[in-house]
């Protein structure tokens, strides 16, 4: 049965090769000195790969394990594979972990940049350890750029016998101070650490600091409103200083307080530097951090007029928002339009990221190269600006050049398009009649249409109307035809032959249980009749002595004529006869 | 009131109404006039306020947003044009004038039709909604006559194996495509180009930025902003005023 199944997974899962793509995370992105954090490495869409060498200077990284998951989502089979590598710090200071770098089917991929904070021991320290509850800022540096993002950590420590939770839910904290703005809170994390022998659980808001204007940035603190359910002790022994007993099993252990806490970090300072304005490059648009830039074409191959998209991305770590798309060269030869653009997080708080611009382009002419790319940002570690180039890429457009009179090449181009820039474009241009014709409306929404649907349902309505008319008037044909003998027997009743009357008393006789029945009882006879119903003695006796009477008129030949007093007598009967139940 | 004052009231309001109808009728011509003569001079500021002056006033025919469309891209509006285009082919799915001149804005933005089956089946929404009750009205028909009348049996049989295909086929297209281009939340971006934002604020991190005439589908508004959905599966936040729906207000 298990291999049955096993098969019939293997069927309908459809291996699907996916992209390539190579991610590599830290858990967490700053540490202490000698403390280990650990690297994971993942390689999508792919089934085996060596472990990459991955060293960093300052940083003793160890390749710890490897490990292969199979995923089937929608009957599509993927192949992840997991490296893992133990990084322990040996100095303090900030390092960069280069991009991971793979060789797979012929194709390299990499990973993005990483950055990992490595502090001195006492600065990742509470503050106040012998609290209940307390809250910590720890801010990795004491000095940033303008526009340099710095990573920081809101982390509440609470006893662990605690239970909290941020009021009103889904509150964040607020980091009080001035000149800098702060990046989005992803969803914060909850762990478990022992502080000075004392268990506590830390939720750790993840966010980023940006400082705006040079000078002393004074974050003075972080506060985060809680609901608590604290334990409370009947009886404090003399002198305790805790807010409960450490022991779960106290005596004194007498249930919950709920309360309301604001609890409020330490302050922080950091010196934010203006960045310098030699060698500041024309094309700067206020990007700092570390930045990667590759490009591509798609397709390679095309015609005259025919749209390229020209992709550029930007990987690294830094201030993703101020990334804006890099300056292509001018040529006469290449229509550029408006870059859109996408960004893909590769950590929490979006520092580390993926920006990609697509850039639509269009030949006017044969061309057999992209346009050159160039995009500048400022790198607080060399402190220096840097402008990265991107050459041109080698791609064949091919056909007749074209000519269009008003239409300008728009070299150059990566901010709105000038609303000057009136393409030629060989439009039809009319001028149209005034004509009021079609409907914004659904048809679905118009009243006419439901009131028409209404003659197509009065024709289906009629037909099965007619059909189950047709049908109930067969049904009750046999009990039409058995009313009419009735009709007819009775009249015969009144007859002055003695035959004719006591056959038509016979007849009533047998139709009474014909009609009751409806049709459904097709033949009985009239003695089987007087059995069917319970009647007085003397209504069955005299009945019977009609059916002797007939019998004796009909097989031994004697006709006669009745009385009118046989003729009531026998009407009485059939009557009475008719009439029981 | 005797019954000459109330005949003399009925034709005084009769005659009111047949004249305000005849003014009424006679500035529309007046401003469609002045609108068309006015974007033969190429005075085109002045042709675009009395064309959508007569949109307003509930002319909508589908030339008059392809003048609209045609205005708005000689001055370089490339989302307004993409816009009124649209609208001229959502009110006349085969005016083909508006197709083409649609065709050319999206090649000179480096832009192509997605899925132009798709886009044709979209405009041609009230079409596939239409042929699904008569398909379904004469399959219906069909059907109780070969219940009910013996002598009609055989025809009847013939037109079920005719018409259920067809109810089959264009209730399928009917599902798929929903309202299509007339759906009330499809907008068109107007502007150059416009942040799609995680949330409804500008210091939002940014989810995709879009480019003139890009079509995305719009939920609810707060504020200025307006949460939308676009095409291929992401969703955001996007200033109200970076939008307009196909459906004119």
């Amino acid at each position: 049965m298990k291999l049955a199944l096993l098969f019939l997974l293997c069927v309908v899962a459809r291996t699907d090769p996916g992209e390539l793509k190579v991610q590599a995370t830290l858990s967490s992105d700053h540490t202490t000195v000698a403390q280990p954090v650990q690297l994971q490495v993942e390689v999508r869409n792919v089934r085996m790969a060596e472990p990459p060498n991955i060293s960093a200077d300052g940083l003793s990284i160890r390749f710890a394990s490897q490990s292969t998951r199979m995923q089937t989502l929608n009957g599509e089979t993927s192949f992840n594979v997991n490296f893992t590598y133990v990084i322990t710090p040996q100095r303090e200071g900030s390092f960069s972990i280069p991009p991971v770098k793979l060789n797979l089917n012929g194709r390299e991929i990499q990973s993005a940049p990483l950055t990992l904070t490595v502090l001195k021991e006492e600065t990742n320290k509470p503050a106040e350890p012998n609290k209940s509850y307390f809250g910590e800022l720890v801010v990795p540096k004491d000095s940033a750029y303008v526009g340099e993002p710095v990573p920081v950590e809101l982390r509440y420590y609470f006893d662990r016998r605690i239970w909290y939770q941020p009021y009103p839910q889904g509150q964040l904290p607020i980091v009080d101070g001035d000149g800098f703005v702060t990046a989005k809170y992803p969803d914060p994390a909850e762990k478990e650490v022992q502080v000075n022998g004392r268990w506590y659980r830390v939720l750790i808001y993840k966010t980023a600091i940006t400082g705006v204007r040079a000078g002393r940035l004074d974050l003075r603190s972080a506060t985060q409103e809680f609901l608590l359910h604290v334990p409370v002790l009947r009886n404090a022994p003399p002198g305790f200083d805790d807010d409960f007993d450490q022991s779960p099993f106290s005596n004194g252990f007498s249930g919950y307080e709920r309360k309301e806490a604001s609890i409020a970090t330490n302050g922080a300072t950091i010196q934010i530097k203006a960045l310098p304005t030699d060698g500041r490059p024309a094309n700067f648009t206020g990007a700092v951090g570390t930045f990667t830039m590759t490009g591509s074409v798609h397709p390679t191959h095309a015609g005259v007029g025919d749209p390229l998209d020209l992709r550029i991305q930007i990987s690294g770590n830094g201030s993703f928002d101020r990334v804006q798309a890099p300056t292509l060269a001018a040529s006469p030869v290449w229509h550029v339009h408006q870059a859109t653009s996408e960004i893909e997080a590769q950590d929490d708080i979006g520092l580390n990221a993926v920006k990609t611009f697509h850039y639509p382009i269009v030949a006017n002419a044969p061309v057999h190269e992209s346009p050159a790319a160039s995009f500048s940002y400022f790198d607080p570690d060399q402190e220096k600006y840097v402008t990265l180039d991107l050459a041109p890429k080698e791609i064949s457009v091919e056909g007749p050049q074209l000519s269009q009179p008003g239409s300008q090449p728009t070299p150059n181009i990566s901010g709105p398009a000038s609303p000057a820039q009136k393409p030629n474009l060989g439009l039809t241009d009319f001028v149209a009649k005034g004509e009021t014709r079609g409907s914004f409306q659904p048809v679905n929404r118009n009243s006419g249409f439901w009131l028409i649907q209404l003659i197509p349902a009065a024709i289906a309505a009629g037909l099965a109307i007619g059909y189950w008319r047709k049908r109930r008037s067969q049904e009750r044909a046999p009990l039409r035809v058995l009313l009419a003998d009735r009709r007819a027997q009775r009249r015969k009743l009144a007859a002055p032959e003695a035959e004719v009357a006591l056959s038509a008393a016979v007849r009533l006789i047998q139709l009474d249980p014909l009609v009751r029945s409806k049709g459904a009882l097709r033949h009985i006879t009239a003695e089987e009749a007087l059995q069917q119903k319970e009647i007085p003695k003397e209504v069955r006796n005299g009945l019977n002595r009609v059916i002797e009477k007939r019998a004796n008129c009909v097989y031994a030949g004697q006709a006669y004529t009745l009385s009118a007093a046989e003729h009531t007598e026998i009407k009485e009967l059939i009557d009475a006869w008719e009439k029981a139940p | 009131m005797g019954k000459g004052a109330i005949k003399r009231l009925l034709i005084a309001a009769s005659t009111w109404v047949f004249l305000a109808n005849v003014v009424a009728d006679g500035a529309e011509l007046v401003t469609l006039e002045k609108a068309n003569q006015a974007y033969r001079e190429g005075k085109y500021e002045e042709a675009r306020a009395n064309y959508l002056q007569l949109i307003s006033a509930g002319t909508a025919g589908p030339e008059l947003f392809f003048n609209l469309g045609n205005i708005w891209l000689k001055e370089g509006e490339q989302g307004r044009a993409i816009l009124n285009f649209r609208r001229s082919l959502v009110l006349d799915p085969n005016f083909a004038p508006a197709q083409q001149n649609l065709d050319s804005v999206l090649h000179s933005i480096g832009s192509t039709e997605e899925h132009p089956f798709y886009q044709w089946l979209r405009l041609r929404s009230d079409f596939w909604f239409v042929s699904t009750a008569i398909f379904f009205w004469l399959t219906a028909i069909a059907a109780l006559l070969w219940a009910t009348i013996q002598h009609f049996r055989t025809a009847a049989k013939i037109a079920l194996l005719v018409f259920a295909p067809f109810l089959v086929l264009s209730l399928a297209l009917t599902l798929w495509i929903g309202n299509g281009m007339k759906d009330p939340n499809l907008a068109v971006l107007v502007d150059q180009s416009a942040d799609v934002r995680f949330g409804p604020a500008a210091s939002s991190r940014t989810v995709v930025t879009m480019g003139a005439g890009q079509e995305l589908r719009l939920a609810t508004e707060r504020g200025d902003w307006t949460f939308c959905r676009l095409g291929n599966g992401l969703s955001g936040w996007i200033h109200t005023q970076s939008v307009e729906r196909i459906m004119p207000k």
